[in-house]
């Protein structure tokens, strides 16, 4: 079964996430910042990334985005609540912010599933 | 009837609360993962969308967080720094009414840095605040000094000021303007730049001369002020109070050749037990007329007699107005606007004067009282007019202004001599040790005495149209309206949306009454058609309303609109108790539809004693050559120009 | 008294919009133009303005009366002499500068003579520190004054000096120069090398360099490029802060003029970064006299293709700037008041958050950065990050331009590596003898031998780059209280505790000269200094008591009990 990053700095958010994910038979692995995610990256080598914007760096999820690009062909599916607080919005800019998926927080657990069933395809 | 069809967009149209700057929005779905953030203040959870702020947070919890230049109409300001919090890992304390949440956070909210913080800036506030507690209108209904108790100041830390530096406008008829007592929240820039978007204030200077100023520090009489009266109700302090006529009031019930008549508007017997500590909408109708009489007043009269009478008068000049543009095909100023709101009546003379032929001539009910009072009334009871002064209880600080138009003297006398809001008729009780809530009941004077549901809904936005809808179609259809609506219930006029569009297919005719044979021979031009009306309130969107009719926009179709200046209508007016918010307002409109069902006379034709009125004195029937006289008037086209 | 054509003044109104725009972010630069023409801003000037800008008169006078450089009541006179009252030019001998002036005038500051010639007014820092004291003349500067060069400033004037050629060189001392200030780049040249990148590896460059803002709050430049660069918005914005209001500075004055293109370029490869399309300079307006040097500066780069569409030849990228000019207000340097601004408001500082970078001029994504940052990123491009970051500390990346006044032999411009101690700049400067340094110009921090050992770096003490040296003699109070001054007059005036807190730390200042204040009633000024530096609204307000702390911390026993001066 495919295995999942999770990257968030709201361990809340990453227990929400991983709750959905094994309960739909993937495994999971998490990471609370950019330099932890990219060590568990390493080491479990997962099948797709779901990557938080904001962490300890108001841009760390693009700055990570880009050195997984740089490594491996890795699908992402980025989440951020930052659009709602700030009017961020992102566009298919696959250069400044390569990341396959994006979509806002809060979502759907179905959406969510549904995205990463896509991706993973 | 199509329902509360949007005809703008809502970024284009303000609802009475104005737009908060950040684009922060409640998530739709709560079982989404991430909907809600985990936010701990003192130790307490709680989980809250998305961009909640600390302080709505804070109140999830039940948690006080004082705070001074925030106000649930406004848009977000952070300017007092009263409510400040620390939050875990942040260098600086945040202002909890401007910070919304995105994450994760621990606040804290009476740490040391924090009461350190509420204590100098309450101390620098009132280092700075002329504060005469004893001599002020807001004296026990002060922000400013409730802070200062519930946050233990007990001596000048930073001094204070003991002479005034600025001395006091007493220019309007409406608006008091007292800088000396100004603490610089920005509540009022913020009322009247957006919520009411006529642009009185704004902050000049600046540094440690920042204060508010008007256009060249010209007196409020002077300057473009539809005395609405809103930054009153919104200003922590008594740096902006309405004039109060209360001791010419006093003056003239001491007099005992004088005959003192007050006439009582809708929306003040909603509200004026919140100046006794009582829930917003507590209908007080008949303990307030007790106690009236009480005070001294010879005459205590119902508005909603002379509501009904602008219905009549209003109702008919609409179906002139559609007769000339329908049949005789005249150019003709459609749609129809009413003029009930003094405030909005100036705003037309000031930013649209070339719009004003599309006022209604009918005077507000106010001045149409005043002027039956001093001719109808005054013979039917043999009274010399000059001997007879007539006062008028309103929620609106621009009524002051309204009854004090020179033009508004058409008996020869003027209409209204003074007008006294809500508050400041609850300090006339107050000076009398009335005890209103426990006063007898007792009902209005004959002969205007009926009571009317078709009155009383004038006092929350929509009221007018819906009385006008009322009668206008039982005038023109001969059927009951009860038909179409439940009850009478004209829901889709109803609400507090900014602007509210509605249609009422007309699909038969009967026959023409009596009153107004001598002005339309048949209804049958009206079968099949269909009226189009508009209701809106809340200055800001004035301007919107107006371009969308110049411009040939969707309301430029309506036949009839219905502006109030106040956020809410009367129930919002500036002569309203304080504080008030959307809240409160909701509670006065519901206490306002409950007397409607509770009338016995629920449309205003219906009404005997303005049965009465034009068969025995305005015998020439609605906007006959009599009732022009006295209860039409004409506008000013004020403009812009202030220099 | 000037009769007034409401019919003419509509007209030029309205061909001012033609060239500003109908919106209100034309605001300012039509005031400026209408203050030109008429010598003030008369009450129907800024209510027609308020009419064909579609706002409220009163918020024409709102904006008018925030900067200082505007005049409303009375016109001004012919020549505005504007002398600097800034600490570095007061402890030069400004005092005298002031007296001299007053008495071959006739008038007191504040006034204008009767024959309409002279406005004599002060300002607050014109950027000439080392070579205080310094005075405007309209958009004239004239360094090092003296009493007695005074009458012939004023006969000049009399004969109408201001009709021959402005001066082409703003004089100023580099005395140290490196890796930054001896660059050799060519126009464009820096904008050709980020242009070989992608968009992300150009801010991936600035990353690796370690680049922090140059202002004096360090922020990572590259964070700021990146979350305006993945914001999606049609309209995105470079603004330029050439603000440099923060007394004691005047770096940037001298970067302006001999780094123009290297500046500008920074901004170029900064838009093509974050996918913007216009830039804004803001430039202050006490630097009215580089505005045409400016102008001029684009106007090349737009022959040569470096501004303009498809710029340097990449097809798509197309990018503008245009020059705004500030109108005296110190709180413009900081981002959020700069962008209302230049959105027509009164420079008072926003909620954060949202940031600029999402929400910033009329809620587009917007980038604003120092002038010495672009300039820095410009050279990083070319030489790349390593080049860069060799200098300076850990979490300090690189050299810094400093602006070096006061009481040493040798003041003027120096490029140092970050983490200098204090004690190894005053060697460079030849102020060994200094018994105190201002770190960091009015809100930066006043520092006592004892702590000479100390860095100026980020994790130490920062510093956007004033460097004030006060020498032995120096009365530390009137030092405190030239500060406080400065910020009483400067607050923007919204927040309580910037706005009347500053009046109090004044006030118990001035008690102190009179040797009348308690210590208890001092303590609880400090305290209150705290409150101000955790409850303000903005960064302004935030540092606005760190001189005031630091003086009081380090010099109490010298500012304590002292005995009146007589009068």
């Amino acid at each position: 079964m495919a295995k999942v990053l999770i990257v968030d700095d709201d361990p809340d958010f990453v227990s929400a996430v991983a709750i959905v994910l094994e309960n739909a038979g993937y495994k999971v692995c998490k990471a609370h910042s950019r330099q932890e995610g990219m060590q568990v990256f390493d080491k479990e080598q997962p099948n797709l990334v779901v990557l938080d914007v904001m962490m300890q760096e108001p841009d760390d999820g693009f700055v990570m985005a880009q050195e997984l690009k740089a490594r491996a062909k890795v699908p992402i599916l980025m989440l951020t609540s930052v659009g709602q607080v700030t009017g961020l919005d992102f566009d298919k800019d696959s250069e400044m912010v390569p990341v396959d998926v994006f979509e806002q927080k809060p979502i759907m657990p179905s959406v969510l599933l549904e995205r990463i069933n896509q991706l993973l395809q | 009837m199509e329902d509360k069809e949007k005809v703008m967009t809502e970024s284009t149209v303000r609802a009475p609360k104005s737009t908060t700057p950040s684009t922060i929005k409640t998530p739709e779905n709560a079982g989404a993962i991430g909907a809600t953030i985990k936010v701990t203040i003192d130790g307490k959870e709680v989980r809250v969308p998305m961009g909640t702020t600390i302080l709505n947070a804070a109140r999830m919890l039940g948690i006080k967080i004082p705070t001074l230049c925030n106000h649930d109409d406004l848009c977000i300001s952070g300017v007092c720094r009263i409510c400040v919090v620390e939050v875990e890992g942040m260098r600086t304390l945040q202002a909890s009414c401007a910070y919304p949440i995105s994450q994760p956070i621990v606040v804290h909210t009476h740490t040391r840095k924090v009461r350190q913080a509420r204590r100098h800036i309450i101390d620098l506030l009132l280092s700075r605040h002329y504060g005469e507690c004893y001599s002020c209108v807001r004296n026990n209904n002060c922000e400013l000094q409730s802070l200062a108790n519930e946050y233990g100041v007990d001596f000048y830390r930073f001094g204070h000021v003991d002479k005034p530096t600025y001395g006091r406008d007493n220019s309007s008829y409406a608006i008091v303007r007292d800088m000396d007592k100004c603490i610089m929240c920005r509540r009022c820039i913020r009322t009247c730049i957006d919520l009411q978007e006529v642009g009185v204030y704004e902050a000049v200077e600046r540094g440690n001369k920042t204060r508010i100023g008007t256009f060249m520090d010209n007196p409020m009489a002077q300057l473009i002020c539809i005395n609405c009266g809103q930054c009153i109700n919104r200003c922590p302090t008594g740096a902006l109070h309405a004039n109060d006529p209360s001791d010419a009031i006093w003056a003239a019930i001491d007099d005992p050749t004088k005959h003192v008549v007050i006439q009582t508007a809708p929306a003040p017997r909603s509200a004026i037990g919140e100046c006794f500590g009582l829930p917003a909408g507590t209908p007080l109708t008949f303990e307030m007329n007790t106690a009236m009489r009480y005070c001294g007043f010879d005459k205590v009269f119902d508005t909603n007699f002379s509501a009904d009478l602008t219905i009549m008068e209003e109702g008919t000049e609409l179906i002139l107005r559609l007769y000339k543009a329908l049949v005789k095909k005249e150019p003709v100023a459609l749609p129809l606007f009413t003029s009930c709101s003094p405030g909005w009546v100036k705003y037309i003379e000031h930013f649209y004067p070339e719009m004003l032929d599309h006022l209604s001539s009918a005077k507000s009910p106010q001045q149409m009282f005043g002027a039956v009072i001093k001719t109808y009334y005054a013979e039917l009871n043999n009274i010399d007019p000059a001997d007879i002064v007539t006062v008028a209880l309103m929620p609106c600080t621009a009524k002051k202004f309204e009854c004090n138009r020179p033009e508004m003297n058409s008996s020869g006398f003027k209409d209204i001599d003074y007008g006294l809001t809500t508050r400041e008729l609850a300090g006339m009780f107050q000076e009398t040790g009335i005890d209103l809530l426990n006063m007898p009941k007792s009902d209005f004077d004959d002969p205007f005495g009926t009571r009317t549901g078709s009155g009383v809904i004038f006092g929350a936005t929509g009221g007018v149209m819906e009385s006008a809808i009322r009668t206008v179609y039982e005038l023109v259809t001969g059927e009951r309206i009860d038909k179409l609506f439940e009850h009478a219930r004209v829901i889709p006029v109803r609400g507090f949306e900014g602007v509210r569009y509605a249609e009422l297919p007309i699909a038969k005719v009967g026959p023409v009454p009596d009153i107004l044979k001598h002005l339309i021979p048949n209804w049958d031009w009206l079968k099949g058609a269909t009226l189009k009306v508009a209701v809106a309130h809340g200055t800001a969107n004035a301007k919107k309303v107006l371009d969308n009719i110049k411009s040939g926009g969707k309301l430029s179709e309506c036949h009839f609109i219905e502006y109030m200046a106040c956020p809410g209508g009367c129930l919002g007016g500036g002569g309203m108790p304080i504080p008030t918010n959307e809240e409160i307002r909701a509670a006065r409109a519901r206490a306002i539809y409950a007397e409607d069902e509770a009338s016995e006379v629920r449309k205003s034709y219906e009404n005997p004693a303005i049965a009465r009125l034009y068969k025995e004195f305005l015998v020439d029937g609605p906007c006959g050559h009599k009732s022009h006289k006295l209860l039409h008037t004409h506008y000013l086209p004020r403009g812009k120009k202030l220099v | 008294m000037q009769v007034l054509d409401r019919t003419k003044i509509i007209q030029e109104i309205s061909d001012l919009k033609k060239t500003y725009g109908d919106d209100r972010s034309a605001l300012l630069p039509i005031l400026q133009d209408l203050q030109e023409t008429y010598g003030y801003l008369p009450d129907l000037v800024m209510q027609e303005t308020a009419h064909a800008l579609e706002i409220h008169p009163v918020e024409v006078e709102g904006v008018a009366s925030f900067y200082s450089f505007f005049r409303r009541k009375e016109k001004q006179g012919k020549y505005v002499l504007r002398l600097c009252q800034t600490i570095s030019c007061d402890l030069a001998g400004k005092v005298n500068v002031a007296r001299q002036l007053e008495n071959e005038l006739g008038i007191k500051f504040g006034e204008t003579t009767k024959d309409g010639m002279f406005t004599l007014e002060y300002t607050n820092c014109l950027g000439m520190c080392d070579q205080g004291p310094a005075m405007l003349v309209n958009d004239r500067l004239f360094a090092k004054v003296t009493p007695d060069k005074v009458p012939y400033i004023i006969v000049d004037c009399r004969r109408d000096f201001l009709k021959s050629d402005f001066p082409k060189i703003v004089p100023s001392d580099v005395r140290k120069s490196g890796p930054i200030l001896s660059h050799d780049l060519k126009p464009g040249e820096g904008l050709k090398a980020a242009l070989n990148h992608t968009r992300a590896e150009v801010i991936g460059i600035i990353r690796e360099s370690g680049l922090r803002g140059r202002g004096g709050a360090g922020f990572p430049t590259a964070v700021k490029w990146q979350l305006a660069g993945a914001a999606q918005s049609d309209k995105k914005y470079v603004v330029c802060n050439a603000d440099e209001g923060e007394p004691g500075t005047f770096k940037d004055r001298y970067l302006l003029f001999h780094h123009t293109d290297m500046i500008l370029d920074g901004m170029t490869i900064a838009a093509y970064a974050i996918g913007a399309k216009k830039g804004f300079f803001y430039l202050r307006g006490e630097y009215l006299y580089l505005k045409k040097y400016m102008l001029e500066a684009l106007e090349i780069r737009r022959k040569n293709n470096l501004l303009g569409k498809d710029i340097a030849g990449k097809k798509g990228f197309d990018f503008d700037i245009e020059v705004r000019m500030g109108a005296g207000a110190y709180v413009c340097g900081e981002e959020t008041a700069l962008i209302e601004s230049l959105e027509g408001y009164r420079g008072e500082p926003r909620n954060r958050p949202p940031f600029p970078v999402d929400t910033g001029f009329q809620k587009n994504p917007t980038i604003v950065n120092n002038v010495e940052t672009f300039l820095d990123a410009t050279l990083i491009c070319v030489k790349g990050a390593k080049w860069f970051n060799e200098h300076g500390t850990e979490k300090s990346k690189g050299t810094k331009i400093f602006s070096i006044s006061g009481d040493c032999e040798q003041p003027g411009i120096y490029e140092l590596p970050f983490g200098i101690t204090i004690a190894q700049l005053l060697k460079e400067v030849k102020g060994e003898n200094a018994k105190a340094v201002q770190i960091g110009g009015a809100s930066g921090k006043c520092v006592a031998r004892k702590d000479f050992n100390r860095t100026i770096a980020f994790e130490d003490i920062s510093s956007g780059g004033s460097i004030i040296v006060f020498g032995p003699s120096v009365d530390m109070l009137k030092v405190a209280i030239n500060f406080m001054e400065f910020f009483v007059e400067e607050s923007c005036g919204q927040c309580t505790p910037c706005r009347d807190g500053n009046v109090k730390l004044l006030e118990g200042l001035k008690l102190l000269e009179k040797g009348r204040c308690s210590v208890t009633y001092l303590n609880e000024l400090m305290r209150l200094a705290e409150t101000i530096q955790l409850a303000s609204k903005c960064g302004l307000g935030q540092s606005s008591p760190n001189a005031f702390l630091s003086i009081l911390e380090n010099f109490k026993s010298e500012i304590l009990g002292r005995v009146p001066e007589k009068a």
